[in-house]
């Protein structure tokens, strides 16, 4: 007999309300929920195959212990204890300050608050955050700038059907989040105004009335000089109910994203009528991880500090982030591989495992209770529909063991003991304790409330050149190709195919320059000169050039060191002005 | 009712390296009825898999005139082919088949007959060639022209020799780039056309190989005369269950699977798609 | 053909003798969804009622499951052992609408054509479907328009067993011996109908056919005139592919849609082959391992799948269109171009 589990999607940050159909122990299907106020009957393709990972082979199901050049099984007290040795010697001898803890996006509001805890109360560090310190952590630092530290509710997916114009940053961000870019269009047939800014595209799809071919970290200084856009449209963006749409996971750097998400705010024709704003992560729980404090307190490092070559951090416990395709710079990598103690746990067999000293094994989102809080500020109840794989254990078993075997004490219990204890620290957070996160449109965060003015910031200059090419350098770390569940199911592994080493140029762009395939080019920017192959592209505009963060090597040849966000102290790399010739 | 997605186990009994990405397998079914009960016509294809990692159609290579054993030749581009270049002599795959609907044999009889086959085109039409060549003399003149990008890079180089010496039938070959030992001709497969008389009258063309030489290839036997109709190929598709079910390899109301893969060119022209 | 009349007290009891014997999924509500439930006693009366209400999902999913095994196997030495999973259970499916049962008969022709696939057809024969006739079409029906309701043909179309409702009793229409061994179960509860019961039927049906609203589908012919005869422009699909977001929702929830890939599993010494929807509306369907995409863009794909459904080819290789009109496609598709959305643009 078929079990149908209402549950919430973990695979982004819409949070669509669905049921896990299982059988036998086995996942079998989904289907979406069509009361839930976000998925209204309705799934992307990753949700309608989320079933498929959930039976992978390539899940953890035993805790190991690094052993020579391989890793040996053990059991959970073997692989504690050793933990807390391991942890308890690196601070007597360094103190606690050498010890970083990485949470995640991909972890549930109760893992999240565990993870913390364990950091500041357990181990006493202040080397506390999450990989989105290189991707999101700009847009969620100007929301907090705008908002305070409890950002709240400041996006509707369902309201945006009726909003009067939409400012869509990026056209991933209506392809990619379907219940998203279903209310762009819903809104389209209603008449509102929709406006792509994206330099990426060569032509907007027919609904949207205007494309400002300018990139994201830009788009704010395009804006203020009203290039590209109808006088009506900017009107419109300062109606009540107007959009802002982008993926926070690519927004940068947070001077830009401040400027952008104010420059809705700052238009509005109603003091007390926020825009709609839509922060959207390729990832499930971003903003709950962030609002629940997996980011360094003052005095305390961020994720590319402690991995930084000089930095005094010299272990790291990681709790499942793959850290190997999520990091920003090459070199962080190598000072990972070189720390004293590396615990990892996670879900599935990956690069950073292989890395660590110890793995443990956790359950996935469908074998454990836990909420997340959606891109909207939507605090959600994501119930498990099989039981944990193997001998996989949830982080409110395991934590509170870890935290005994280092002589101290946390909190653990059933997941709705949790949730109190977060309702109370967590500024905005009080409803997580309620039985509405139980109910089926979940429990809301408190409505946004504007702190004071954020300060003026100088903003990037719009890029013009008659003769160079625009190179954008995307920030694509949390891509999907690079994500563990989408590799782990056989339809999805195959719509996203990894992406090969190469610049992609426009067609015409490289006829024009008699390209043959397999020609390299080589390309020049004031920092740095890349010799890299081509890929020919008729989506990517004329005169622009596009290279993925990922490649990592490539990126730094051309760009060299990138800049230093002041806000989030991370490098970014900004859109670049090229000469463009054969290599 | 027979089970179509269950496959037969066979064991790999002999395995030859054709090129440096591509093997020749040799399989014998392990149940001596279902290997007693196997038959095959030219043209069909297998559904292979190693088991756990992945499926893939592969064109039948060998004689269907003595199924105790069958080849298929394939190049390692992806999980399944990999999975089976690994394997070794013993090694077991399971086996679905033959599907598609292979070349219609006696409709050929008592035409001229011509090969135009390029690179790891040669595999599937080579299970045409053995049994028209065992029954030659039903057939009138017999071409066999085969071109390959080096002459590294060709497959079955002892039987290329041994229809190269034969007197019965007339045999050309040729490579894109030659090395320091190749004496023959150099070009691509066209270029052979206009040294080997091709007769267009009463004839039928096999073409297998790379998109690109095909598309070639048929432009210069249209300039020379031949009808869409009698111009013969495989067509390839992404295929994954090989029974016309599972809709990936449809084309237009064809599935490659069932109505192929065997098509003439008049019959692809017909097809709502270009391939 | 035999008529009779069941009281709607007299359901449950008639569910409970057949419950006795093999499974009766009927339509139930899980957590204001709609799932075919087993039930051995009480039927929701409401959601088996002239009103048309549907599951999410379509009857195909008892015979074609959203995913299945299809063999075990494990490793014994140099030697494999495959098992295929068992499958035996008959079940009454009670309650299934028009649309649904049209869509069952259709993925038969398909299951059944050159190659027989015997996981769906154990199923299938282990199937008796007893449909329930809509008096009531709801907002996105259009069953009319595609033959594929919205009662089924008593003279036409084979079936086993189609429910009238009359108010308080049911018109049973029983058109097989496996409906007649489900009269049987209980035949005290069954009262032969007279003629008035049979008038009162033809006069709800009629009224029925003319409560659609006018709908953008009473277009199908137009549409499939122009798809057939390729007097649709390329930019049309362009247009209609950007607003599809690819998420193979509307290939899922269709009745007639049957396309299904496989993934293969392997765990040391055991493994597993298993099957499961797929959609051609996916980037990926159509990829070749050498990276060629025949239907790399999106416009290519989306006219693929509505060539594939309406065009005048389908019609003559299975015998009718590939859409019996049950609006699945609008509740799932998040782009807003379902089928008739699509036929309305079409027939422009």
């Amino acid at each position: 007999m078929i079990k149908n589990t209402p549950t919430i999607c973990s695979f982004c940050s819409c949070g669509c309300g669905m049921f896990v159909r299982t059988q036998d122990g086995e996942a079998r299907g989904v289907i979406p929920s069509t009361t839930h106020p976000v998925s209204q009957g309705r799934l992307c393709h990753r949700g309608w195959n989320r079933f498929q990972n959930l039976r992978s082979v390539n899940r953890l199901v035993k805790p190991l212990v690094r052993e020579g050049e391989g890793m040996k099984e053990t059991g959970w007290n073997e692989a504690l204890k050793l933990s807390g040795e391991k942890i308890k010697d690196l601070i007597g001898r360094h103190g606690p300050e050498s010890i970083g803890v990485i949470g995640s996006p991909w972890l549930s509001n109760e893992d999240n608050y565990l993870v913390s805890l364990l950091a500041r109360q357990v181990i006493g560090t202040k080397n506390l955050d999450g990989s989105y310190r290189f991707g999101a952590a700009a847009a969620l630092s100007a929301l907090n700038q705008l908002f305070g530290e409890g950002i709240g509710a400041v996006g509707s997916i369902p309201a945006l059907k009726e909003s009067p114009a939409v400012l869509v940053v990026g056209r991933d961000a209506h392809r990619d989040f379907s219940p998203v870019g279903s209310r762009v269009v819903q809104a389209f047939q209603q008449g509102a105004q929709i406006i792509l800014a994206d330099a990426s595209a060569a032509k907007a799809d027919h609904f949207y009335k205007t494309l400002i071919p300018v990139p994201a970290d830009r788009l704010p200084a395009a804006l203020a000089a009203k290039r590209d856009i109808p006088l009506g449209v900017l009107d419109l963006l300062g109606k009540p109910g107007a959009g802002l749409v982008f993926v926070a996971d690519q927004l940068g750097p947070s001077a830009s994203a401040l400027a952008l998400i104010n420059y809705l705010i700052e238009r509005r024709a109603s003091a007390k009528d926020l825009p709609n704003l839509l922060a959207l992560s390729r990832s499930p729980n971003l903003r709950g991880a962030w609002d629940l404090g997996i980011r360094p307190p003052a005095g305390g490092l961020n994720l590319e500090e402690m991995l930084a070559p000089e930095s005094k951090v010299k272990g790291l416990l990681v709790f499942a982030e793959d850290l190997s395709v999520h990091l920003s710079k090459a070199a962080l990598l190598e000072k990972l591989k070189k720390l004293d103690f590396v615990l990892w746990a996670g879900r599935f067999k990956n690069d950073t495992a292989k890395l660590a000293h110890v793995v443990l094994p956790l359950p996935l989102f469908a074998e454990s209770e836990g909420t997340l809080t959606s891109c909207e500020g939507r605090i959600q109840l994501s119930r498990p529909a099989l039981s944990p794989r193997g001998e996989s254990r949830g982080l409110s078993e395991v934590l509170p063991e870890l935290a005994q075997a280092l002589g101290k004490s946390l909190p653990g219990g059933p997941a709705a003991a949790i949730r109190k204890e977060i309702g109370k620290a967590v500024p905005g957070y009080e409803k997580i304790t309620g039985p509405e996160v139980e109910s089926e449109a979940g429990a809301l965060l408190a409505p946004p409330r504007l702190a004071s003015a954020p300060p003026k910031s100088a903003v990037l200059p719009v890029l013009e050149s008659a003769d160079k090419f625009l190179l954008l350098i995307p920030n694509t770390l949390y891509a999907w190709e690079r994500n563990r569940m989408i590799a782990e199911s056989p339809v999805l592994y195959i719509e996203y195919q990894a992406e090969r080493p190469a610049l992609k140029m426009n067609l015409q762009d490289a006829k024009d320059f008699k390209f043959r395939p397999g020609e390299k080019a080589k390309i020049r920017s004031e920092r740095g000169e890349l010799q890299v192959a081509l890929q020919a592209d008729e989506g990517v505009p004329r005169r622009t050039l596009v290279l993925s963060s990922h490649f990592l090597n490539l990126v730094e040849s051309v760009a060299g060191k990138g800049e230093i966000d002041p806000v989030t102290r991370s490098v970014y790399f900004p859109s670049l002005l090229v000469t463009v010739e054969k290599a | 009712m027979s089970n179509i997605y269950l496959p037969n186990l066979a064991r790999i009994i002999k395995i030859q390296d054709e090129t440096y990405d591509t093997k020749t397998f040799e399989f014998e079914f392990a149940d001596p009825k279902v290997k007693q009960a196997f038959k095959f016509r030219s043209g069909q294809f297998l559904e292979i898999s190693a088991l756990g990692v992945g499926e893939a159609p592969f064109g039948l290579a060998s004689n269907p005139n003595r199924p105790e054993t069958f080849r298929v030749t394939l190049r390692a581009v992806g999980a399944v082919t990999w999975a089976l270049h690994q394997k070794k002599i013993g090694d077991l795959v399971g086996i679905r088949g033959p599907f598609g609907n292979g070349f219609p044999f006696d409709e050929y009889k008592g035409k001229n007959i011509i090969f135009v086959g390029g690179g790891i085109g040669l595999p599937p039409l080579r299970s045409l060639i053995e049994p028209m060549l065992d029954a030659r003399s039903a057939f009138k003149d017999f071409l066999i022209l085969y071109g390959a990008r080096t002459p590294a890079d060709q497959v079955y180089q002892d039987r290329l020799k041994e229809w190269e010496k034969m007197s019965e039938i007339r045999f050309g070959m040729t490579v894109d780039v030659g090395d320091a030992n190749w004496k023959g001709n150099v070009g691509v497969v066209t270029t052979l056309f206009p040294k080997c008389n091709l007769i267009v009258e009463n004839t039928v063309v096999f073409v297998c190989g790379p998109p690109i030489m095909i598309r070639f290839a048929i432009m210069e036997l249209s300039k020379l005369g031949f009808k869409p109709e009698n111009i013969v190929s495989t067509l390839e598709r992404y295929m994954k269950c090989g029974v016309g079910k599972c809709g990936h390899c449809a084309i237009g109301h064809k599935y490659v699977c069932v109505d192929g893969p065997v098509f003439n060119y008049k019959e692809i022209g017909k097809l709502p798609e270009k391939s | 053909m035999d008529r009779y009349i069941l009281r709607k007290e007299d359901v449950n009891r008639w569910v409970e003798a057949l419950a006795r014997t093999q499974e009766v999924l009927a339509p139930t509500r899980v957590e204001k969804e709609i799932f075919f439930a087993p039930t051995q006693m009480a039927v929701d009366l409401n959601l088996l009622s002239g009103t048309a209400t549907l599951p999410y999902l379509p009857a195909k999913d008892l015979v074609l499951p959203h995913s299945e095994n299809l063999f075990h196997f494990t490793r014994k030495g140099g030697d494999y052992e495959l098992t295929v999973p068992e499958e035996k259970k008959t079940a009454v499916v009670l309650g299934i609408r028009s649309c649904d049962t049209s869509g069952i008969y259709w993925l038969d022709k398909f299951y059944q054509e050159n190659f027989s696939d015997c996981y769906y057809w154990r199923r299938r024969n282990n199937l008796i479907l007893v449909t329930m006739a809509c008096n009531q079409p709801v907002k996105n029906c259009f069953c009319v328009c595609c033959e594929g309701g919205p009662f089924l043909d008593s003279e036409r179309d084979e079936f086993d067993i189609q429910l009238v409702d009359l108010q308080d009793s049911y018109l049973v229409e029983c058109k097989s011996s496996k409906g007649k061994a489900l009269i049987e179960a209980n035949p005290k509860l069954f009262a032969k109908a007279d003629p008035s019961a049979v008038k009162t039927r033809e006069a709800l049906e009629e009224k029925s056919r003319n409560s659609f609203q006018p709908d953008p589908t009473s277009y199908m012919s137009t549409a499939i005139r122009r798809i057939t005869s390729n007097a649709v422009t390329p930019e049309t699909w362009t247009e209609l592919g950007e607003k599809c977001f690819d998420c193979g929702g509307c290939a899922f929830v269709c009745p007639c849609c049957s396309c299904f890939g496989v993934g293969y599993l392997n765990e040391g010494e055991k493994g597993c082959h298993y099957r499961f929807w797929d959609s051609c509306d996916y980037s990926g369907f159509t990829r070749e391992v050498s990276g060629h995409n025949p239907r790399g863009e999106k416009g290519e794909r989306f006219k693929r799948r509505f060539f594939h459904k309406l065009s005048y080819q389908y019609l003559k290789r299975d015998g009718r269109i590939g859409c019996v009109g049950c609006g699945r496609c609008i509740t799932a598709c998040p782009g807003e171009v379902g089928m008739p959305t699509v036929v309305e643009r079409l027939r422009k």
